[in-house]
């Protein structure tokens, strides 16, 4: 291998790379690795690993309570990830395929959810189901119901908000995906006596599945790590996995049983990731 | 498929993206004292009374500092780390780039976490400081990819003409790849403010009453007083955001030209 003039010495690279490796070690890798030790009941100060347990791993796993909140998150992915795949194929596939000017305007209409921040989405949505709210007043006003409809807080009201702002996680990689689909593909079915729907479902979806497996595991990861939104949109009583360690945190000042909690969010994390890249690679094998 | 439906679905979810926001704005303008609909009014007067709210102005200057600073700082040691990981190698692809990421897979709220006991185990004061270092690392990794799928399109005999004409590993730095990464670069630290100015999970345990942040402010008005004045305050915040963005995409097309 010859070298030229653009390459690094190995001192350059050293140095050009050291100053973000000292921020993530510092700001990340460290911070990481004291919230597993406290999740083990290793408590700062003395950092006495004699002190470690793993009684709150027990008390997470014995606790209905705690297992019904992880119950509650994992199924609120499901929901979340399969309700946008559905609503957000048609504009994922309208994007690659028309040429119209106004794709640009929809993937920025799209993305905004994530530009203005969760507090403008959250209190939107707040505002549109709320007992005083703009749906209540609509139906009130044209005479439909009489007594204001309990549409905030709970389920529903998370559901929607949420699909609404992880609908642009879904849109782009379906985006990607359609394009490098060819559209003769699509001809070829339909001149040879498909229909419209039939070539949607043996052409076009499965040539789509490794965009729609990538939207949905940042999507399902997305929600499992929601925490504003389902707070305030979910209401009391309403407990999902971040949820929850705040509440550690804020109402029973349990550290270590919060740190705890995190590591078990952080592992299902990294299993539904793991399961995800097992199923995209077997399907790839097919 | 009939792209005709398409686009008239499209556009339909469209509108529905922006019907909430557009009902903030209706009620960040009610003069009243809760938040309702239809709006009993259209009035300033949370637009004007919001400026003398000592907590909302104090965490409205801490946030653009720590937006400001940490994209500026992210920046500063991505695309140091990006020149060395676009060119290749078993190692910075597999190893060194994934670390560098390593961020994006943690929630943000048990990131936030984290920072609350590292900082009290260190024996360090929840600060302005405290905070950057921890939006620095979540700016790292917008700014890193987009730097770095800039750089992997960008031919190397660009570099390479620049160091034969005899130019200093700096000066082809600055004169050549600098400005051929420069949109891509805006567009990653400008993404990265919009992500600090806007993050609640990962500032809201490590804000005290002196190093809050304008999102966790709001945060705290939304969860214990529900007044006008707390869309008031969002309706700012995207204000000041758009602002950013567009100043920036002007920043980043100038060089171009």
């Amino acid at each position: 291998m010859t070298r030229s003039s653009t390459d690094f010495g190995q001192l350059a690279r050293i140095v050009l790379l050291l100053p973000a490796t000292v921020i993530v070690v510092v700001g990340y890798v460290l911070p990481s690795l004291v919230l597993a030790a406290m999740s083990f009941g290793i408590v700062p100060g003395t950092w006495s690993l004699s002190e470690a347990t793993t009684s709150h791993y027990a008390r997470l796993i014995g606790d209905v309570y705690y297992l019904r909140v992880v119950g509650y998150t994992l199924f609120l992915g499901i929901v979340v990830s399969v309700l946008t795949a559905i609503l957000a194929f048609p504009v994922g596939y309208y994007l690659a395929r028309s040429r119209s000017r106004l794709t640009s305007l929809y993937a920025v209409l799209t993305f905004t959810p994530l530009a203005v921040g969760m507090n403008m989405v959250t209190l939107g949505w707040m505002v549109i189901l709320g007992k005083t709210g703009f749906i209540n007043a609509l139906l009130l006003q044209t005479g439909a119901i009489k007594d204001p409809l309990q549409l905030l807080y709970g389920w529903g009201a998370v559901i929607v908000a949420m699909v609404h702002v992880v609908f642009t996680f879904m849109v782009l990689p379906i985006e990607a995906v359609v394009r490098q689909i060819d559209p003769s593909l699509e001809k070829a079915a339909r001149i040879l006596g498909a229909g419209p729907i039939r070539t949607f479902l043996e052409v076009v979806l499965p040539l789509s599945l490794p965009g729609i497996a990538a939207g949905f595991l940042i999507v399902f990861l997305q929600v499992c790590g929601a925490f504003v939104l389902p707070l305030l949109l979910g209401g009391q009583g309403f407990t999902l996995m971040p949820i929850a360690i705040w509440e550690q945190i804020t109402v029973s000042f349990d550290r270590p049983f919060a740190a705890t909690l995190s590591v078990a969010l952080i592992l299902i994390s990294i299993v539904v990731m793991l399961v995800q890249m097992r199923i995209m690679r077997e399907k790839s094998l097919v | 498929m009939s792209l005709r439906y398409l686009s008239i679905y499209s556009a339909v979810l469209g509108v529905l993206f922006v019907f909430p926001l557009l009902i903030v704005v209706a009620v960040s303008l009610d003069p009243g004292d809760y938040i309702r609909f239809p709006v009993s009014g259209y009035s300033p007067r949370w637009y004007i009374e919001m400026w003398s709210n000592q907590t909302i102005v104090l965490a409205l200057k801490n946030s653009l500092i720590v937006g400001t600073v940490s994209s500026l700082i992210g920046a500063a040691v991505a695309v140091p780390a990006a020149l060395v990981i676009a060119r290749g190698g078993w190692f910075l692809e597999r190893v060194a780039y994934p670390f560098f990421l390593s961020s994006f897979t943690i929630p943000w709220l048990v990131y936030g976490l984290a920072l609350l006991f590292f900082w009290g185990a260190a024996g360090f004061d929840l600060s302005l400081t405290t905070l950057i270092v921890g939006h620095t690392v979540i700016a790292i990794p917008y700014i890193l990819r987009v730097t770095l799928a800039v750089l992997r399109g960008m031919p190397p005999n660009l570099v390479r003409a620049a160091r034969i004409s005899g130019a200093s590993p700096w000066q082809a730095f600055f004169h050549v790849t600098l400005p051929y990464i420069r949109s891509g670069l805006v567009a990653g630290i400008s993404f990265a403010f919009v992500v600090s100015f806007t993050n609640i999970p990962v500032s809201l345990f490590i804000t005290t009453a002196d190093n809050i942040t304008l999102p966790v402010a709001i945060f705290n008005y939304m969860v214990n007083n529900f007044e006008p004045m707390v869309a008031t305050i969002s309706v700012v915040q995207v204000v000041m955001i758009g602002i950013i963005l567009v100043t920036a995409r002007k920043v980043g097309r100038v060089e171009r030209s």
